[in-house]
């Protein structure tokens, strides 16, 4: 119908300024939890740069003889407080980064999701589901994640050094040079190895997704398999990408495996020379044995900001590319828009003003419309139709001749590309998509229902509908019966996508929920798939008495539909060719006598069939 | 089949290097608690003076020049500090590659086993498999066992052996003490791995809403047409912002438990470390403890303390290893069809049904085959009609023992079909069933799917014979266009004739198609079937269809109702008899072949 959907890729571009200015521009409600976290990592930074000091106070002013006690109390009070209130700045930040990652997560879901609902039908033709579901879940989740937990650990990483160094340089400047020293080989090493793994893990995901894939065709085809005997082929092939899974895998993590011990031995270049040179110092009484202690633990957690910070680097790549994605969604524009005249007068989609909603009589006129999906193929070129209120059109022709179009067009689930719809004489873009739609009653070729009960998804035709109502609207469609068999009745869980209930049944569900809109315009998808001609008899009952005293415009393939038309008109390339009612149009003998004849025969065919089955 | 026993299957070739593996983790985490001997040492002995009472730290010493000479040259215990260290990284090494090789060695054993063992389970199976869970247990469950061997089954290792080591080294140098430093380490195990066995309930409640939220994103969105045609934006969104909100909540209820715990256990280990501090203090004042066991007491109880703390976290994820492997060892206890087995006889010959009899496992009451007695000649078309429902797909599974008659026998050239080896039988028959699967590959290589070596004039022949040349020459990309997912969406009827193009290239003596025509068009169904006839040599055809188009050039018509043979005779002759076939052909015979079609 229209272009390919293609998705773009974000995975290995540089850093996306105007990108993150959008997203950070989205996070501003939530910038008082960052300004919170910034000063709890900070403090967490402080307490991890003390508790080793604290140890060589103990050992150098206290573990000897003529200590004062006193001294030492108030030690042990310190202690005690750091002890209390540094676990309660971790509950805090944990609590604040949950709240802010878990309300920015909230806030962007509301905003994608408001914004998919405004999205227009030539969206949803050409992009699938899954895809959008990926963006309204995990490309949200990583997102909300890294922004409030990655971004503010900076101010922890960073602090942590510059505090640890500060206490360091305040002790012994000799010993704090001998720790610092290592550090740039850490960075080295850091950036060297994180790339690579980084590198090797997307590696393993590929072939990771390329294993569930095969997994899904081998189960999936498992029929065709057996009846083809391919089950060795297919585990051959299957084989040869688990083993190359394996080879890359080894490799990413033998690349760790290297990375973390290297570490830990450059910081034992530290550790020696400070054992060498610092137990000299102690030797000569130039330090304590407890800061002896003390700079060999700041020697071994030195790596941990510097690791930190490397994984915080990475995380807002990978996050990178859910904000692209993120903010290509946001930015994509609905098609078909009311001008900021109409959304004055009668609100946008999410906030309709009902009280200015005017009703509709159900005239209507397709004035010189033309229309196409694509440019270069042309659906309706300058189409005239006039349809008196209260009549019932039946739209008959073979796919692709512009049946489906016309009622497109007059739901305004595509807007004409030339000339207008006029409702009762008025171009509908006058007034709102939400009017229009308020006074529709549309049935899908394929009945579509919600999860829930069958008394949710009637009710979904008017909110304010009483129980009465419902039910009355389901006797009049013929529902009320079966749903009565059912032990819950109106409270039937439906199950996803209605899936629980037969074809017939969610049809008539369908006629229910439609009829209870009590809309001036009906429209009608005829299903095209084979139902048994019990429900059939039952459907035609509702059809008939939803079109009483309503304009109703159906796209027509059963016989009994087409015959009680007021109007049949016979669609071949976007034009009219036969117009008229049943009689009429069998006197003519043309497209029209041909279908019906040999519909005729085919349903005495499938009824034979059906019998015997 | 246990447990252990499927781990071991196939885990067994590894043996070797996971034992070597939890040896080096012995050493690495022995040799990590032993900087702080050495600085102890350094202190201790070489600074202060005092005398070495250890035997081995004095045979070691003696060793290296003795502790006169070493401590005018701290130098040399730098040196062996940087040995110590770089064997210790050694075995961090040896370690890390030594679970890569095996948890990955094990995963991929796994996944071909499952796959292969997939494969290989009979079609029944495959009719009543629920796919998605399936796919589930084949990628998220292996995962699941190969994060605990990819790190934390060492890990455990590491932490216990090192706990207990050290608490060995705390006791031998001071009872008390060491007894102080203990106190804290079963509360810091037990806190958390209780912790984790009961958090997980709302780590669950989260998972939970989260796919619940999912589910509802999933709907609006396909249903976002109705949503639209009344107008229901509103009232969606409405709902979709409620279950968001709950995520919301219990995500955030999950996430302040896991800030409890942290902050909670923080404090244990402090508590743990400041208890020490304070009676190593008094202890080095009545000189019960040396300043440098002090320093090793201060050192030991903080690794120690949050390491075990990550021990009651990895024992707590036990739950879920067991319920993966349950979920797996499932799947491995349905029993496979043997393919190999039987004989390889020539199939170049009558097909007989003597008496077959077949009714599902699961439901005996219905009998889908009653009593059926059919001979077909080796070369003969014949076409099985029949309503929905009546049984000819399922005479053609029996035929191609993807089920077994429940009674009577079926054999080709005389000889019994159950005594054929099923991958023989298979290969000779080719089926193209009702709905074929096409794998996401391009076309050419779903035509040469079950002979790569076959050569492309072939695969032009058979497609030419199916109608489907042309088409594919069509698209873009011709016979390398990729069919599928990831590439173009093919319609009923394309699939089909592919399929059967497919089936056709691996020249097959017998030939069945399962309905295979009823989505291509009647023009191109005759087009196909005349086709057909120009194949080399004597092929037996069997065309199971609903259409009288497809049957009446066939050399008999075999009619089917409710599971028996009601008719049997040429087109000619059944028009004129009473029944299922005249009707139906009547009907079928009044519609004009230029139909237009309505759909």
């Amino acid at each position: 119908m229209s272009t390919k959907f293609e998705e773009k890729d974000f995975s290995d571009s540089g850093f996306n300024v105007s990108m993150w200015k959008t997203i950070f521009g989205l996070f501003r409600p939530f910038y008082k939890y960052i300004v919170v976290l910034i000063i709890l990592n900070t403090f967490i930074a402080l307490m991890d740069a003390i508790f080793p000091y604290l140890n060589k106070v103990a050992i150098d002013n206290f573990a000897n003889p003529d200590y004062d006690i006193n001294l030492f109390i108030l030690f042990i009070v310190l202690y005690l407080i750091l002890s209390i209130i540094t676990p309660l700045f971790h509950l805090f930040y944990f609590k604040t980064a949950g709240k802010a990652e878990m309300g920015f997560a909230y806030f962007l879901r509301e905003k994608l999701f408001k914004k998919l609902q405004s999205l227009s039908f030539n969206y949803y033709d050409v992009t699938p589901i899954g895809w959008l579901v990926s963006r309204m879940t995990s490309d949200i989740a990583r997102l909300a994640e890294i922004v409030s937990w990655s971004f503010t650990e900076f101010a922890w990483g960073i602090p942590l050094m510059i505090f640890s160094t500060v206490i360091m340089l305040q002790t012994n400047v000799t010993l704090t040079l001998l720790v610092l020293m290592v550090v740039p080989l850490l960075v080295i090493a850091s950036i060297y190895f994180q790339k690579r793994i980084l590198k090797a893990y997307r590696e393993v995901r590929k072939s990771n997704s390329r294993i569930t894939n095969a997994f899904n065709e081998g189960i999936n085809g498992a029929k065709t398999t057996k009846t083809l005997v391919l089950e060795e082929s297919n585990f051959n092939e299957f084989k040869e990408e688990t083993s190359y899974m394996q080879k890359v895998s080894v490799k990413a993590a033998r690349l760790s495996g290297i990375f973390r011990p290297l570490v830990q031995f450059i910081s034992s270049l530290a550790m020696a020379s400070i054992l060498w040179i610092g137990s000299n110092l102690a030797f000569d009484h130039v330090i304590g044995f407890g800061t002896l202690m003390m700079f060999t633990q700041y020697a071994q957690q030195f790596f941990e900001p510097i690791r930190n910070i490397a994984m915080i680097l990475q995380d807002i790549q990978m996050a990178q590319a859910s904000g692209e994605r993120i903010v290509q969604l946001l930015n994509e524009e609905p098609s078909i828009v009311d001008t900021p005249e109409v959304v004055e007068k009668y609100g946008d989609i999410f906030n309709p003003k009902y009280e200015n909603f005017e009703k509709i009589v159900g005239d209507i006129e397709f004035k010189n419309i033309d229309f196409h999906y694509i440019k270069e193929e042309p659906i309706l070129e300058n189409f005239n139709l006039k349809v008196k209120h209260g009549q019932t059109i039946a739209l008959v022709g073979e796919t692709g001749s512009g049946k489906s179009t016309i009622v497109n067009l007059l739901c305004r689930f595509y807007e004409p590309v030339k000339g207008e719809v006029l409702i009762d004489g008025i171009d509908y873009r006058k007034r709102s998509i939400g009017w229009l739609h308020s006074n529709l009653g549309y049935v899908l070729q394929a009945p579509y229902l919600f999860s829930g009960t069958i008394y949710d998804n009637i009710r979904f035709g008017s909110l304010n509908a009483s129980e009465e109502d419902i039910i009355a609207a389901s006797k009049l469609v013929n529902a009320h019966d079966f749903i009565m068999q059912f032990k819950d009745g109106y409270n039937t869980d439906v199950g996803e996508g209605g899936s629980r209930l037969s074809t017939g049944q969610k049809q008539l569900i369908c006629f229910a929920r439609a009829i209870l809109a009590n809309p001036a315009i009906f429209i009608l998808d005829e299903a095209t798939a084979s139902i048994d001609t019990e429900t059939e008899k039952i459907i035609q009952f509702a059809i008939e008495n939803i079109m009483k005293n309503r304009t109703s415009f159906v796209v027509a393939h059963r016989l009994s539909t087409i015959v009680n038309a007021d109007r049949i008109l016979v669609i071949k390339k976007g034009k009219i060719i036969e117009d008229g009612n049943h009689t009429e149009l069998m006197n003519l003998k043309g497209y029209y006598y041909n279908l019906y004849t040999n519909q005729f025969k085919e349903d005495l065919e499938n009824q034979i069939l059906k019998k015997h089955s | 089949m246990t447990r252990f026993k499927f781990i071991f299957e196939h885990f067994k070739k590894y043996r070797y290097i996971f034992i070597s593996s939890v040896l080096a983790s012995i050493i690495y985490a022995i040799l990590g608690l032993l900087t702080s001997l050495i600085f102890s040492f350094v202190i201790d002995n070489l600074i202060q003076g005092l005398p070495v009472t250890n035997p081995f730290l004095s045979f070691f010493s003696e060793l290296l020049g003795g502790i006169d000479y070493l401590s005018h040259n701290i130098w040399v215990v730098a040196i062996v500090l940087i040995i110590m260290y770089a064997i210790h990284a050694l075995m961090m090494f040896y370690r890390y590659n030594g679970q890569a090789i095996f948890s990955e060695g094990l995963s991929l054993n796994i996944r071909n086993d499952l796959y292969d063992h997939l494969q290989k389970l009979p079609y029944a199976y495959h009719v009543r498999a629920k796919t998605g869970d399936l796919v589930q247990r084949c990628t998220s469950d292996v995962d699941t066992i190969r994060r605990f061997f990819a790190g934390q089954c060492l890990e455990i290792v590491v932490i216990i052996v090192s706990a207990i080591s050290a608490l060995y080294i705390l006791f031998s140098i001071n009872i008390n003490m060491a007894l102080i430093a203990s106190i804290s380490l079963p509360i810091i195990f037990i806190y958390s791995y209780i912790f984790f066995c009961k958090v997980r309930k709302q780590f669950t409640l989260s998972d939970e809403a989260e796919g619940v939220m999912t589910t509802k994103i999933q709907e609006s969105l396909s249903g976002v047409r109705v949503i639209k045609a009344f107008h229901r934006e509103r009232y969606e969104l409405d709902k979709f912002l409620t279950l968001s909100k709950n995520y919301q909540d219990v995500t955030y209820k999950m996430l302040s438990y896991l800030g409890w715990f942290w902050a909670s256990s923080y404090l244990i280990c402090l508590l743990g470390i400041l208890s020490v501090i304070v009676f190593g203090v008094f202890s080095v004042q009545n000189n019960s403890l040396t300043i440098g066991n002090f320093t090793v007491f201060v050192t030991y109880q903080t690794t120690i303390l949050y390491q075990l703390r990550q021990l009651g976290r990895i024992l707590s994820d036990f739950g879920r290893l067991t319920v993966s492997l349950d979920r797996l060892i499932e799947i491995k206890n349905e029993k496979i069809e043997d393919l190999e087995d039987g004989l390889y006889p020539s199939l170049d010959g009558s097909i007989d049904f003597d008496h077959v009899s077949f009714h599902y496992d699961d439901d005996p009451d219905t009998e889908i085959l009653k009593d059926i007695n059919l001979h077909i000649n080796k070369g003969d078309t014949v076409a099985i009609i029949g309503p929905t429902g009546s049984g000819k797909s399922s005479l053609i599974q029996l035929l191609d023992r993807l089920y077994e008659p429940t009674d009577g026998s079926i054999s080709i050239n005389g000889v019994d079909i159950s005594s054929i080896a099923k991958k023989h039988l298979r290969k000779n028959i080719g089926i193209v069933l009702q709905e074929p699967f096409l794998f996401s590959k391009t076309i050419y290589e779903n035509l040469r799917v079950s002979n790569a070596n076959i050569d492309f004039r072939r695969i032009k022949e058979a497609t030419s014979i199916a109608c489907v040349h042309d088409v594919i020459n069509e698209f873009e990309k011709g016979y390398d266009t990729i069919v599928g997912e990831k590439g173009i969406t093919l319609s009923g009827g394309q699939k089909q004739r592919i399929a059967i193009a497919r089936t056709l290239v691996n020249d097959c003596e017998i030939l069945v198609f399962d309905d295979s025509l009823s989505a291509v068009d009647a023009q191109t169904d005759v087009n196909i079937r005349k086709a057909l006839k120009t194949l080399e040599g004597d092929v037996t055809m069997l065309i199971i269809t609903q259409r009288v188009l497809t049957a009446k050039d066939a050399d008999y018509i075999v009619v089917m109702e409710n599971g028996t043979i009601t008719q049997v005779g040429k087109h000619e002759d059944l028009i004129k008899t009473d029944g299922f076939y005249s009707r139906i052909n009547e009907i079928q015979n009044s519609i004009k072949e230029e139909t237009i079609n309505v759909n």
